[in-house]
């Protein structure tokens, strides 16, 4: 029937599972279901030398275009791989792209101006680091620790 | 109602096929479903000619 009307939109899968009762198959089909539900969740393996902020907004864009509502990248997730990247010069530029798309999509975040500009002073682009800390202080007033760094820079 | 679904065993043969005949012509009426589906069987109706899902399939 599904086949036959050939609905638009329709993303559908059968698995059969002739070694499960009718009340033992749930437990394996909620796995395996939940996995063909969610099949496009994970970014695509990609080195580091490759990754960027574009191709991680993309795969966003289109998890939130099939799941009907806005899915924005993880702000851990990807400040803990960037962390990765800024440590080798080779990958220093995608480290600092990841962590400045962070503060575009978490612009409340001090952390995230912090970690970018931390990499920005790795990078020796003192300015931009001065600007990122400068605004990670805006939004965390009460924060030592920018106060320090704005104070070591700017001397 | 929900983007995803999973249906695991279900009892589509009830009734007469009353649900799959009800989704037959439901569906006719519907261009497009952005949905996404997946259903299963059980040993009763895991066989490749099985009523169970060739019907549904």
């Amino acid at each position: 029937m599904l086949k036959k009307q050939n609905i638009k939109g329709l993303d559908f899968k059968y698995t059969g599972y002739p070694n499960e009762s009718h009340m033992a198959v749930p437990i394996i089909s909620y796995y395996d279901g939940l996995r063909f539900v969610y099949r496009q969740w994970e970014l695509p393996p990609i080195n580091d030398e490759k990754i960027n902020s574009e191709i991680i907004t993309n795969h966003y864009k289109a998890l939130s275009q099939k799941f009907g509502y806005p899915i924005l990248p993880d702000e851990s997730y990807f400040n803990g791989w960037a962390q990765w990247l800024i440590k080798s010069p080779v990958t220093l530029k995608n480290g600092i792209d990841l962590l400045e798309m962070n503060t575009v999509n978490y612009p409340s975040s001090s952390k995230a101006f912090m970690a970018l500009a931390a990499a920005y002073v790795t990078k020796g682009e003192k300015q931009k680091a001065i600007a990122a800390y400068k605004k990670a202080g805006e939004l965390d007033p009460a924060s030592t620790e920018i106060k320090l760094r704005l104070k070591e820079l700017q001397n | 109602m929900f983007n995803a679904y999973i249906a695991a065993s279900p009892s589509f043969w009830w009734d007469q096929k009353f649900l799959l005949k009800l989704a037959d012509k439901k569906l006719k009426t519907i261009p497009v479903l952005p949905k996404t589906l997946f259903f299963s069987d059980g040993n009763e109706g895991a066989s490749s000619d099985s009523q169970f899902h060739t019907d549904v399939y």
